[in-house]
Parts: C-alpha cells; sequence; structure tokens
C-alpha cells in the first residue's frame, strides 16, 4: 500500500528545493502522527523540465 | 483489537474438528459489503455482526451467513480498536427478526488493515470464546472474521480471513478452503443498508471467479439506487467526505470557507489571513477518487497537489504548511 502525491509549480516562480523539503517533511511528520508509525520506505523524485512536477509516493507497508 | 490479560490461542485447523459435520457458508456479496464498510473508515478498524440463518438435522448443521448489521453511527473507532454501536446493532436486529424470524446472529467480522496485525488480539479470541458459551447467544458456533489488509481489486485473496468458535470447545478453528461462497442473497438489504447491486462474483474460499473488477467502481456503486446519476457530490460517500472536509476547513479557516460547484465538480475554498487560498477539487464521477488541491498565494503563485481521495487531508496539511513559500 502507497500513498502517492503529484505536486506541480504551476507559476514556475518557486525554489522547488524548498518546495520538496517543505512538502516532504510535512508528509513525512504527518504520516508518523497521523499513523503512529514511520513509513516503511519512502521517496520523492522531482524533474525540472519547463514545468516542475514532484512524486511523492509515501510506502505504507 | 481488545487487551485483556487473556493468555491468547493460535486457531486449529478445521480438518481436527471431531464435533457433528458442520458447513459454513457465505453469500458472495458479503465481502462486497464488507469491503464498503471499510472504505468509510479506510484508518480506523471496523466490524459488524453477521446475520443469517442456521439450518440443523440429527447429522450435521449449516451455517448461512448472508448479511451483516454495520458498526453503527456511534461505534468506537481507531487504529487499534473497534467498539460497535451496540444500540444501534440491537435496534436493527430487532427489525430483521420483523423480516424473518428465523434470523440469527451468528458471528462477527473487524478488520485489522490499519494496523497491520495478522492475527485476533488475545482479547479478541477471549471475547469470542466468551460469547459462544454465552446461554443467551443461541447458536452453537461463533464465526468470526478478520480483514488482515485492504485489497486494491477484488480479485485478490487472502484479505478476510474467517474462523470457527464452538460452544463448549477451548479452542478455535481457522476455516481455510471450508467456508464456501455461495448464492444467497440478503433479505435485509433494507435494515442493514446493503444493497446487492453489481454482485461480484467469490469462488470457494476466498479465491475469485476470474473477475478483476477494480475496487474504485464498486466503492462508486454503493447506493445505486440512491444515485442513478453517477455523480460523485451524490453518492453517499461523497456527501460524508464534503461533510468531513467542511468541518476541516472550517476549522482551518473559521468563517473563511466557500463551497462552489463548476461542471458537476464541487470546489471547497478557504482563504488565509495573508491572502492566500487553499482550494480543493473533487471528483465528478464515483469512479474517479482524485483530488486536487490547489495553493495559490495573493501574488497569484500557486501549487497544485494530486493525491487519492483517501490521502486528501495529508495533502491539505502539506498545502497549509506551504504557505510561507509562495
Amino acid at each position: 500500500m502507497h500513498a502517492r502525491f503529484v505536486v506541480i509549480d504551476r507559476t514556475r516562480e518557486l525554489d522547488h528545493h524548498s518546495v520538496v523539503t517543505k512538502f516532504w517533511n510535512c508528509v513525512s511528520e504527518l504520516y508518523v502522527l497521523d499513523r503512529q508509525r514511520l513509513p516503511a520506505e519512502s521517496q520523492a523524485t522531482s524533474s525540472t523540465g519547463s514545468i516542475f512536477v514532484a512524486q511523492y509516493e509515501v510506502f505504507l507497508s | 483489537m481488545r487487551r485483556t490479560s487473556y493468555s491468547g490461542l493460535c486457531p486449529v485447523n478445521f480438518a481436527e474438528y471431531e464435533g457433528k459435520p458442520v458447513s459454513v457458508l457465505m453469500d458472495q456479496s458479503v465481502p462486497t459489503f464488507v469491503l464498503r464498510e471499510l472504505a468509510k473508515h479506510p484508518r480506523c478498524e471496523e466490524g459488524g455482526k453477521y446475520l443469517g440463518f442456521i439450518e440443523s438435522d440429527r447429522e450435521s448443521t449449516r451455517i448461512v451467513v448472508t448479511d451483516f448489521l454495520p458498526g453503527g453511527p456511534n461505534a468506537k473507532r481507531t487504529q487499534v480498536e473497534f467498539l460497535p454501536d451496540g444500540d444501534f446493532q440491537e435496534q436493527l436486529f430487532r427489525q430483521a427478526e420483523r423480516v424473518d424470524s428465523r434470523v440469527e446472529h451468528l458471528g462477527s467480522w473487524h478488520s485489522h488493515h490499519c494496523n497491520g496485525l495478522q492475527t485476533f488480539s488475545e482479547g479478541d479470541v477471549a471475547g469470542y470464546l466468551k460469547t459462544v458459551n454465552k446461554p443467551q447467544y443461541r447458536p452453537d458456533f461463533f464465526l468470526a472474521s478478520l480483514v488482515t489488509r485492504m485489497p486494491s481489486t477484488l480479485a485478490e485473496t487472502d484479505w478476510l480471513h474467517h474462523f470457527l468458535f464452538t460452544r463448549g470447545g477451548d479452542c478455535f478453528y481457522a476455516l481455510h478452503h471450508q467456508l464456501n461462497y455461495i448464492n444467497s442473497p440478503t433479505t435485509f438489504g433494507e435494515i442493514t443498508g446493503h444493497t446487492p447491486g453489481h454482485r461480484v462474483g467469490f469462488g470457494p474460499a476466498g479465491r475469485d471467479d476470474g473477475g478483476t473488477s477494480s475496487l474504485k467502481p464498486d466503492l462508486g456503486e454503493r447506493l445505486p439506487q440512491k444515485n442513478a446519476s453517477g455523480l460523485w457530490y451524490e453518492s453517499e460517500i461523497g456527501r460524508q467526505i464534503l461533510a468531513d472536509d467542511r468541518i476541516f476547513f472550517l476549522q482551518a479557516f473559521g468563517a473563511e470557507v466557500r463551497a462552489t460547484r463548476t461542471g458537476g465538480r464541487i470546489k471547497l475554498a478557504g482563504a488565509c489571513i495573508d491572502g492566500s487560498a487553499i482550494v480543493i477539487t473533487y471528483p465528478a464521477a464515483i469512479d474517479d477518487d482524485f483530488v486536487e488541491i490547489v495553493l495559490k498565494s495573493a501574488r497569484n503563485r500557486a501549487v497544485s497537489i494530486s493525491c487519492c481521495i483517501s490521502e486528501r487531508e495529508v495533502a491539505l496539511k502539506g498545502a497549509l504548511c506551504m504557505q510561507g513559500l509562495l
């Protein structure tokens, strides 16, 4: 079972590293808080083409 | 999952059962109904009380499970505990008795899908042994089922496990291939809310009959007669999610919450003090389960997050965390 979040910077003006870090830290923290356990495995990827897309996958078991 | 000081027991293979022959049968729609209940509370334990009939003669007993009573609105549900709404279930059972006086409470199911525990807790086993031996519990058998995970398709096996407790016994039995799925549709659907709809076939012992239906359309057809339009926001699950999220938005944004509908999609928007806004767009159709959450700053910078609807709360909180970045 995994949760997937796809994040897109629509206006292409953001500091992508900050977005990745902020969102990922938040998601990781929420899973710990909400589910009382750490994700077994986590993965964050991003591309820096014409549009920024970061995909986060949280593997829950 | 209940905690007691009970020492715990492991199940015995039903092949070793030495009492009067007993057959355990279940209508093939029951697992589908179980999944529908799980979908309402994906992060908590869920459960229900089995309904059905007992056919017994001198030589053998047939236990036929056709339906179950839902956990009820006031059930206690957490990630590690499920306590049914007893008053609600009692009321429904009395209604079921008026429909067919032969109806019996035959056991129960509950889920550990949210906590990963693969077996009954010691408290579960102790509770079932106590129930089957109560004088006021009429049958001599108690069927207990455990959901250990949420399958992604109905074709998957080994997510719903069945066990049999017997009156006077000091152990309980694992039913592997000994529980047979049959076509014996519920006659209590008006009471339990379990409308057969599109029946998804389950073969013997939880094995599929070749169908590979996705859960998504199945969850969407929960009330097909009441939601013939196929619109997500008119479905029961859609209404529940919208009600839950409205509370979340009111807590996060106070009075600055607005709901709109465009092209069959509901949008819920909350305005932050700094001028930024968070908008969640819900699915249009009941067979879609993705949402989009957009965080838009006062300077018109925008980030969108797409995810499965069951993960929307995490995405919403993530969006709230990112306000300062825009």
